[in-house]
């Protein structure tokens, strides 16, 4: 296992040219390195073939049971990282506006990875070395900007912006893998399989797919194409981007500061829950959306399928599965988050003094306080699950002595 | 390496690894502090014991699969003994819409792929084991295959054709075809038929909790029933029946006791609470609760009038005026110190039933008749007059006697039917949706994924 890693950086700013005539640049720098490393996040010993006692479960009379719980692979190794970074630095109007741009580009091959296998082989993963290489790819810009700076009073500035984009860009024989119907060569790891989703067929009032011969139907074939069904990529969870935008103020004895988050992706949706687990007719509370939006007679144009007496009968069962596995539950999740605003207030030495402590502060903290968003029905930075335990705000008051 | 141009910084790092002047400082352990190595795991006879009892654990997935009682509710809702109160999963069973998503399905293929493995590796950890006597070898091999034969002749009956592993390597066994049904079949014979040369009479421990001869004799008298080799299923269930030291419980509530004199091979419910599934799944948790499933008017009505089976096996409960019935042959759900029911895997009732379906198609009614009336006599009933009798009626009385016998147990009724060409006319004159493809479950979606070799039933 060899590392390797090697680095270079520019201030170009130094330079003869740049210090004979004044500009508004008062500082540049430009660096990148290439580098290689190695990674084994994983347990240990599990080259060996374990055993272990079977958890919670008495003595068979009288002797303690074990059970193997990996399979045996003696012949892994390290997973490989190759990373290249490239950045700019610049400092304008004498270091007051300070901005940088990164390009990263990161291949990650013979990953260390729990290869899932059929349940035939007596356990559903094995851990192994997984030939694929896997690249992400993406730019970081940030910007840190002191706006105002007087004697009493501050403002500071503080952007960040990024772009990561994941490729499988190796596998070799993808098809006969364990992964056939998860990954497909040139897109991204996190997209998803599913049914193209066209519509709430206004005559039957079942939701409908499309084949992959581009036919509609309320019942397609389960798997992906290369196995005879009607699957293919629906959505691709990545991040498209995201950031943070961060304002301090102080002035005086005051110092304020304000912290909002974005980010926007493909997600899963309200309904993704609803039509799995959730489902209308079940003896479950239900967002409000759902009212009336579902299909009632022919002719009928509905966001949702018709209901029947039982969530599992005959009749709308199946679509109603398949809708969950389609690009109809997954909508655009673009939100900003103000996260943090904290505001606190200096305690005067003058009055510290007085009472004998060396520093102190009283401040008031919120978090997630305020949202914009279009995704609908839960909280965006968790999206696909509206019944789990939300993101909430807080509001919180508190006193700081240094004694 | 660094050159210190001015303006210019370049690094240049290099790091090599190599740790072979390191291995003296360093002393490995050779397993992790809660975990053994398969060597020392199978190093003599205690501590391969211990992954005996693995195998026996009352715990589907790391132990003894069907323990959670899934075949028997989920068999009994496809043939006609069972309805669901409670939806979701299981009301696929019941009206013939199951998908390949199903939760219970995906269960009722992995579980025993999982005890499979277990057995497999306890007997590849003994084979040829110098640290384990010959004899200690063979017991726990002849015992190993009695419970893979058990897992593969519920797996053929349930999906047909499936996957045959025998190996714990892994790499021989992720990418396999399904094995034709008859390969799965010779499988289970070829290793019943070892186990008989492997085994004695004698249990190896207290009771009849682990098998011995006639388990695997007994079991192998189903499996050639099933295949219609009616002299060999004959032959094997005459010399349980006639050797094997076993009696019928006279006492219909004693049957599935922990230490019944019926039992050839019992499990004990040992787990967290001591009930074994089947009470938990079917009995009300409470007076005037409603229980999980009702037994349905079709199996109500195939008991004669006096049957005292219909007053102890099957329990009823008054729930808003209406009584419901559910099937009652495991009765504690009351948390004791030892299991007070254990589950049956296979009690002698079920072998003369099978000696006398053999003796049947033999045109040996008289014998098939006697065998009949063994149990109907323990269950209270009129012995069935011989005279009249042809070889039809004579065939019918046991499957009505099988019927009523052996509900709610391993599925019987759902293989019978099946076996029997039956299914269609039975169930699709007693409940809608039955179709052909219906009479086999499909394979897991997640299986098919993962294995491109395993082609899913038709009809799914």
């Amino acid at each position: 296992m060899v590392i390797l890693v090697v680095l270079a950086g520019w201030i170009f700013t130094e330079e003869k040219i740049f210090k004979k005539s004044p500009s508004i640049l008062s500082y540049g720098k430009l660096s990148g390195s290439y580098g290689t490393s190695g990674s084994d996040g994983i347990q240990a010993y599990q080259y060996n073939s374990l055993y272990k006692i079977i958890p919670f479960f008495p003595a068979f009379q009288g002797i303690v049971p074990t059970s193997p719980y990996n399979l045996y692979n003696p012949d892994y190794s390290w997973a490989l990282k190759k990373s290249l970074n490239i950045a700019l630095d610049l400092g304008l109007f004498n270091n007051r506006l300070l901005f940088n741009a990164t390009y990263y580009r990161d291949r990650e091959s013979n990953q260390l990875v729990n290869y899932p296998l059929p349940i035939q082989s007596g356990l559903s993963s094995v851990l192994g070395n997984l030939d694929a290489t896997v690249q992400n790819q993406g730019f970081e810009f940030s910007i840190n900007s002191t706006n105002i700076k007087t004697k009493y009073f501050s403002w500071k500035t503080n952007f960040n912006l990024t772009f990561n984009r994941n490729k499988l860009i190796s596998f070799p024989d993808l098809a006969n893998s364990s992964y056939s119907s998860q990954y497909v060569i040139g897109q991204p790891t996190s997209i998803v399989y599913g049914y193209k989703y066209k519509d709430v067929n206004p005559t039957t009032g079942l939701f409908e797919f499309y084949t992959k011969n581009g036919t509609v139907t309320s019942n397609p074939a389960y798997g992906p194409a290369s196995i005879g069904g009607d699957e293919v990529p629906i959505a691709n969870q990545e991040v498209k981007y995201m950031g943070g935008l961060g304002n301090n103020f102080s002035y005086k004895q005051f110092s304020l500061y304000i912290f909002c988050q974005f980010s926007s992706q493909n997600a899963p949706d309200y309904l993704a829950e609803i039509y799995s687990s959730n489902q209308l007719g079940t003896e479950y509370n239900q967002p409000t959306a759902v009212l009336g939006n579902y299909w009632k007679a022919p002719g009928d144009v509905a966001q949702l399928q018709r209901l029947a007496s039982s969530q599992s009968s005959a009749a709308i069962y199946p679509s109603a599965i398949k809708f969950d596995q389609s690009s109809g539950v997954y909508s655009d999740d673009t939100y900003l988050r103000v996260k943090t605003v904290s505001l606190s207030y200096q305690l005067p030495d003058v009055f510290l003094k007085k009472i004998h402590i060396k520093g102190g502060s009283v401040f008031m903290n919120g978090q997630n306080l305020l949202t914009f968003t279009d995704y609908k029905v839960g909280d965006p930075e968790l999206p696909g699950s509206f019944t789990s335990f939300p993101i909430q705000r807080i509001l919180a008051f508190g006193l700081n002595l240094k004694f | 390496m660094f050159f210190n141009i001015n303006k210019l910084a370049l690094g240049v790092v290099l790091i090599a690894g190599s740790i072979s002047s390191c291995k003296k400082l360093l002393v490995i352990p050779q397993n992790p502090p809660s975990s053994i190595t398969q060597q020392e795991q199978f190093a003599d006879s205690a501590t391969t014991m211990s992954a005996v009892a693995g195998v026996y654990t009352y715990d589907p997935g790391s132990g003894f699969a069907y323990s959670d009682g899934s075949l028997t509710y989920c068999a009994g809702l496809s043939a006609d003994e069972l309805s669901p109160i409670i939806s979701n999963d299981v009301q696929q069973f019941y009206s013939y819409n199951l998908t390949p998503l199903n939760n219970e399905v995906t269960n009722l293929w992995g579980y025993p792929y999982q005890s499979i493995y277990e057995v497999n590796a306890v007997l590849s950890g003994i084979t040829n084991n110098n640290g384990l006597s010959t004899s200690f070898q063979k017991q726990i091999t002849g015992e190993m295959e009695v419970v893979r034969a058990l897992y593969y002749f519920n797996m053929v009956n349930l999906f047909s054709g499936v996957p045959l592993v025998t190996t714990t390597t892994y790499a021989a066994t992720d990418r396999l075809p399904r094995s034709p049904a008859t390969a799965i079949y010779a499988q289970v014979k070829a290793d019943l038929n070892d186990a008989r040369k492997k085994l004695t009479a004698t249990y190896p421990s207290a009771g009849h909790l682990r098998p011995n001869l006639y388990t695997a004799v007994a079991l192998l008298a189903k499996v050639n029933l099933y295949q219609g080799n009616w002299q060999n299923a004959y032959n094997e269930a005459d010399s349980v029946i006639r050797l094997g030291g076993y009696n019928l419980e006279p006492n219909l509530n004693n049957v599935f006791l922990d230490g019944s004199v019926e039992a050839i091979w019992q499990l004990p419910a040992n787990a967290l609470y001591n009930v074994y599934t089947d009470a938990a799944n079917f009995e009300p948790q409470y007076a005037g609760a409603t229980p999980n499933y009702q037994v349905t008017p079709f199996l109500l009505n195939a008991f004669e009038t006096g049957d005292q089976r219909l007053q102890n096996w099957i329990g009823s409960t008054s729930v808003q005026n209406q009584t419901l019935y559910y099937p009652s042959k495991y009765k504690n759900i009351s948390p004791t110190a030892t299991p007070v029911e254990d589950q049956m895997i296979l009690r002698l009732g079920e072998l003369y039933l099978i000696r006398a379906e053999a003796a049947a198609h033999l045109s040996n009614l008289t014998q098939a008749l006697a065998d009949i009336n063994a149990i109907r006599q323990r269950a209270g009933l009129s012995p069935n007059p011989a005279d009249g009798a042809s070889q039809t009626t004579v065939l019918n009385a046991v499957m009505r006697e099988r019927r009523v016998e052996l509900f709610c147990e391993w599925g019987n009724r759902w293989y019978d039917l099946k076996r029997t060409g039956t299914a269609a006319a039975v169930l699709g004159a007693e409940k809608t949706g039955f179709s052909a493809n219906a009479e086999l479950y499909p394979l897991p979606q997640t299986q098919i994924q993962l294995d491109n070799l395993l082609i899913q039933n038709p009809g799914y």
